[in-house]
């Protein structure tokens, strides 16, 4: 059931408008009348006679109902199920990337496309059906100046251009949803694959039927989706083996579906899946963890994780020994003491006796904290305890933000290929000698080129004067390699150097050089291991390498056993951080500044703010970084947790600003705020993993993207007519502050110097002085270009001329043409017509041409007739026409430019 | 601000022998839109199920009878088509241009040959459409070639319909760019279709030779 819009009213209908049932597949349609006279007649609001709800407007339905349509089209659970990704993964990992194309470009049809055209049909259909004859004559004939069928005329655009919309959606998603040129053939076995999965997923499917009758059924929303969801995967995968995906049809029909899927959008669980590249990096995520551990079984010495498992008991570990958090201990130097002592201050203020919201959150924390120091490997758990540049690994390794990707990953080839783009700008690469003595022997290294670049390096190092000597003993095992390959290939590396160092920055030398390194290159596999975004970790990882590195016959490392001749890496911070303790603070809320005032006192450590920051920076990505990943699940829990904690009782534990929680939770959790997730909570949503952005926001931010697409002439029109901002504000659906921000902040518009109607008078001012150059009246000017009552003409002149009279500016500007000249317009008062129709007959004009008639006057007629009136000079100069006229209105003075109105606040024109 | 952009009615009265074309119901109008919706996703399904469906990778596919006809009457369909669209001019441009121009000329003179030629034109797209319609409700996956040029022409078509339909020119403008992009994913599944086909014809069966 649709219920994001307004019931259909009969109140303030300009003509016919037609109405439907909101319930899917309801087929009631009703032609909605508008009130007599605005306000008689009963049934303001019609219902729907089945299910009693109040009807809404087709036109309106029908964008919700294809909003609907695209969440469920391009849910995020349109992309391929992780499961079935990690079979193909380890069966064909070759086929994986295809198998995804192929899968994404089924998913529109799989998931039920199809019904959406007959759907819209029949809609529309009925539409037309629910018309009298003379209506539908009338949208035949596009009669669309009759305004009372002017709705209805509207109503069918509306749907027309709701198409339009949907089909151009239809494409622009499409697009970045699968690479046509990856949608390749996918072979038999990869097909059995799938078959299999299919079938175990129909038999969960059946086991687990949705059955809306049974009582066990009231679970969460996102309970439902899942289920739906597994039978649109069904359905998509059943299309991808080339059977119709009648599983859905069958299963629920699309009233069904689209109003389950309505109410899941509703209820902010769905995401709009945006392209294969998000797939790939999720699944990335997802396969970084498992290779990990496959990683180092197959490369690291199982003795070294053995002996780290060992250590992992033996480790005196502070963070495994805090406390429950009502316990208080003196613990001085352990590694945690920063959290220690916000804990004891909590304990202090209230004697030893917190409230409990306060005890909750040191419990969720320490509970978070260990879990988190629980999940890391035990490769690096050893680093605890280690130097601090060793630490700082562990700090990267968290997993708080990877920055490395190792060879296993699926998309580690597509990255290497343009993997300055994705920003790694190092690479850790293994060179493998093929021949004796060197065979099998593995040489580690980092570069910031390709790995074939790095090795022609190496060729010209190992065959110049260079490095650790010239003669053959002292030069170093990779050197001595590459020689020794040169020889096989009957280069003498001597004669190759006295060649190639005449030739050096000629054509000939690099020819010359591709040369041998062809030769060379036939001796030895090139592989590239890891690429890296940041350059320490680079090193160390090098160093792990090149240490614990497992080669074929069963040693370790790459120095004694292979070509290496030192561990390389080094480096590292110089400074002592306690990381952990860092991460642990912040999950209590502190803020940069307060940890670095507390971790430089507790550890005596000598830094500055700016270098703490930058350490921060370099582990965490950014301090907000780092807050999301500690603070967010702390403050998570505690608004889920079942004592119902208030946001200001929250607030007062994290010491942090209700507007500034509110604002942390408006980042994380896509626009919704404290009170949002409260509700969310209430309606037991409580996966919030892949929220969409919240609905308000959403509107929000189109209204907003909106508004930034005005051009630039619109809004000079605006301001210059007087729009207020609160009027713009409700056209868009924000608010008046962010209108005026916007145009304050607009650098052709405010540019951060003009207030809102200092920019108004100034476009006034400008258009005014121009338009009386031009022999503009500046009535006319007032009436017709600023939209306004021309009586306020002299009022506008003191706001928008405040240092110069009225008289004065007309003088400046209109050069003294005095044409003050009023024209009359159609809304003529009695009196003005009546003086006007003395003037003409007093002037024997047009006397057969208008009929006696003033009211149907044109502006021009009139105009002509004052002209006349002064051509025939029949208008002596101060004097007044009219006696009779004088004595009626008093206020209208005839001179040789025309007729003048007085009025109060306009000074009596002085007459020459 | 209205946020309909209402076509002009004035704008089409000199060309009353047009409006007659496209004056249709507002119902068949809006059926005509659903129409052209469900035949796009059941092409977009034919593309889909060739490339999916095993079976059609042999070379030996059976088509229906129904199917047969269909093809059949496309074909000569198709072809009056093309001759009537060479003979407006269309070479390398854009069939919407010439019938532009074709427009202006029949509105001058509007029993002139090129009111006629555009009447037939007309004519001959709605046949062609009308079958292209049937068509895609078939199994025409069975038929690669068939689709291909079905796809290719809808882009034509489309782009045809776009001038000679004025209400609708925005949604045949939108349904052509997706008819493009369908012509372009067809592109590379036909390749694959034909390699893996080209593959199974020169699988030779081995036969053991006796001793």
């Amino acid at each position: 059931m649709m219920n994001s819009y307004n019931k259909a009213t009969r109140k303030g209908l300009e003509g016919d408008r037609i109405a439907v049932c909101p319930q899917f597949g309801c087929e009631t349609i009703e032609r909605i009348k508008p009130l007599k006279l605005g306000f008689f007649g009963f049934h303001k609001f019609p219902k729907c006679a089945v299910h009693k709800v109040y009807l809404v407007f087709v036109d309106e339905f029908i964008e919700d109902f294809l909003r609907t349509v695209n969440a469920c089209l391009f849910d995020i659970s349109g992309k391929p199920p992780q499961d079935l990704m990690f079979i193909i993964r380890r069966e064909a990992p070759k086929h994986l990337i295809s198998f995804i194309n192929r899968w994404m470009y089924c998913s529109l049809l799989g998931r039920g496309a199809e019904m959406v055209p007959d759907y819209m049909n029949s809609l529309s259909t009925a539409y037309i059906k629910s018309l009298s004859k003379r209506q539908q004559k009338s949208i035949r004939e596009q009669s669309y100046t009759k305004k009372k069928y002017k709705m209805l005329n509207l109503g069918i655009k509306r749907i027309e251009k709701e198409y339009i919309e949907f089909i151009k959606n239809l494409r622009e998603k499409l697009e970045n949803l699968y690479d046509e040129k990856e949608i390749k053939h996918l072979p038999e076995e990869i097909r059995k694959l799938i078959h299999n999965w299919l079938d175990k997923k129909l038999e969960n499917t059946k086991k687990n039927s949705i059955n809306f009758e049974s009582k066990d059924h009231v679970k969460s929303l996102s309970y439902i989706k899942e289920k739906y969801d597994n039978i649109l995967q069904a359905g998509t995968c059943s299309l991808l083996l080339g059977k119709s995906p009648s599983l859905i049809t069958n299963t629920f029909s699309i009233y069904e579906l689209l109003s389950a899927y309505n109410e899941f959008l509703e209820a902010g669980l769905c995401q709009d899946i945006t392209s294969i590249d998000y797939i790939l990096d999720n699944f990335k995520k997802e396969m970084d963890l498992n290779n990990k551990i496959t990683n180092i079984k197959q490369q690291y010495n199982p003795e070294v994780i053995d002996n780290l498992n060992n250590d992992k008991k033996t480790i005196p570990n502070e963070i495994f020994s805090i406390n429950i958090p009502e316990i208080k201990i003196k613990d001085i130097d352990v590694k945690t003491r920063g959290w220690n002592y916000f804990r004891d201050i909590m304990y202090e203020i209230y004697d030893n006796n917190p409230p409990k919201i306060y005890r909750t959150v040191l419990k969720i924390s320490k509970e978070f904290i260990e879990k988190y120091i629980k999940s890391v490997e035990p490769s690096l758990l050893e680093e605890l305890s280690q130097t601090v540049s060793i630490q700082t690994t562990f700090g990267r390794d968290l997993k708080i933000r990877r920055d490395y990707l190792i060879k296993e990953n699926p998309s580690f080839d597509q990255v290497l290929r343009d993997r300055l783009k994705y920003g790694f700008r190092w690479i850790l690469y293994n060179l493998k000698c093929k021949i004796f003595p060197f065979k099998n022997k593995i040489y580690i290294g980092w570069s910031k080129n390709r790995a074939e670049y790095r090795f022609k390096q190496h060729i010209i190092a190992a065959i110049g004067p260079h490095g650790k000597g010239y003669d053959y003993v002292n030069v170093v095992k990779l050197h001595k390699a590459i020689r020794k390959s040169l020889e096989k290939a009957g280069i003498n590396y001597y004669e190759e150097w006295n060649y190639l160092e005449n030739k050096i920055g000629t054509e000939d030398y690099e020819s010359r050089i591709n040369y041998v390194f062809g030769v060379v290159r036939n001796y030895f596999d090139i592989e590239t291991l890891e690429m890296h975004r940041n350059f320490g970790l680079t090193k160390e990882r090098e160093k792990y390498y090149t240490l614990n590195y497992k080669n074929n016959d069963g040693t370790i490392g790459t120095i004694k056993n292979g070509l290496n001749e030192i561990a390389g890496g080094g480096g590292g911070f110089s400074i002592k951080l306690p990381y952990i303790d860092i991460f642990a603070i912040v999950t209590l809320g502190k803020l940069l500044i307060d940890i670095y005032n507390t971790i430089i006192q507790l550890y005596h450590i000598n830094i500055a703010y700016s270098t703490f920051s930058d350490h921060i920076r370099e582990v965490w990505e950014s301090f907000e970084a780092l807050q999301e990943d500690a603070l967010k699940p702390i403050l998570e829990k505690l608004i889920k947790d079942k004592q119902d904690f208030k946001l200001h009782e929250i607030s007062e534990v994290l010491n942090l600003t209700r507007h500034t929680l509110n604002l942390y939770l408006k980042k994380w959790y896509k626009g919704r705020t404290f009170s949002d997730l409260k509700e969310m909570v209430k309606n037991e949503i409580l996966n919030w993993d892949n929220l969409q952005y919240f609905s308000k926001h959403k509107q929000y931010t189109e209204s907003i993207e909106k508004i930034e697409n005005v051009p630039i002439w619109i809004w000079l029109k605006w301001l210059v007519e007087g729009k207020t901002t609160i009027e713009i504000a409700k056209e868009f659906g924000l608010f008046r502050k962010t209108v005026s921000k916007f145009i304050k902040e607009h650098p052709q518009l405010g540019n951060n110097s003009l207030s809102i109607q200092e920019l108004r008078y100034k476009l006034r001012r400008y258009l005014m002085k121009n338009l009386l150059k031009k022999g503009w009246n500046p009535y006319d000017v007032v009436e017709k270009v600023f939209k306004m009552n021309n009586t306020k003409t002299r009022r506008l002149f003191k706001q928008i001329f405040p240092n110069k009279s009225f008289e004065e500016i007309i003088q400046e500007y209109s050069g003294g043409k005095k044409q003050f000249s009023r024209i009359f317009h159609k809304q003529l008062g009695e009196n003005q017509k009546r003086i006007l129709r003395l003037l003409i007959l007093k002037g024997d004009l047009f006397l057969n041409d208008i009929n006696n008639n003033v009211r149907d006057l044109s502006e021009d007629m009139i105009w002509s007739a004052v002209k006349g009136l002064i051509k025939r000079d029949l208008i002596g100069e101060n004097k007044v026409f009219n006696q009779k006229a004088n004595r009626i209105t008093k206020k209208y003075y005839i001179t040789k430019e025309g007729i003048n109105v007085l009025e109060d606040h306009w000074t009596k024109p002085k007459l020459s | 601000m209205d946020e309909f952009i209402i076509p002009s009615y004035l704008t089409y009265q000199e060309d009353p022998e047009c409006l007659q074309w496209y004056n249709i119901e507002g119902k068949e109008r809006i059926n005509e839109l659903s129409r052209q919706l469900r035949t796009y996703l059941n092409y977009k399904k034919a593309s889909i199920r060739l490339i999916c469906s095993d079976s059609n990778f042999s070379s030996d596919i059976l088509k229906t009878d129904s199917v047969q006809k269909w093809e059949d009457r496309f074909l000569s369909i198709l072809s009056q088509y093309i001759s009537l669209i060479k003979k407006i001019g269309v070479q390398n441009e854009r069939i919407k241009e010439k019938i532009f121009h074709l427009k202006i000329k029949a509105i001058s003179q509007p029993n002139c040959q090129d009111a006629i030629l555009l009447k037939n034109i007309k004519q001959v797209g709605n046949e062609l459409w009308k079958i292209l319609h049937i068509l895609s409700g078939l199994d025409i996956h069975t038929l690669p070639q068939v689709l291909k040029l079905s796809i290719e022409i809808l882009v034509h078509l489309c782009d045809a319909e776009s001038e000679l339909n004025p209400f609708f020119s925005d949604f045949y403008k939108k349904l052509r760019l997706n008819y493009q992009q369908l012509e372009r994913e067809y592109k590379y599944l036909y390749i694959t279709i034909k390699n893996v086909q080209d593959n199974k014809k020169n699988y030779k069966k081995r036969v053991m030779i006796p001793e």
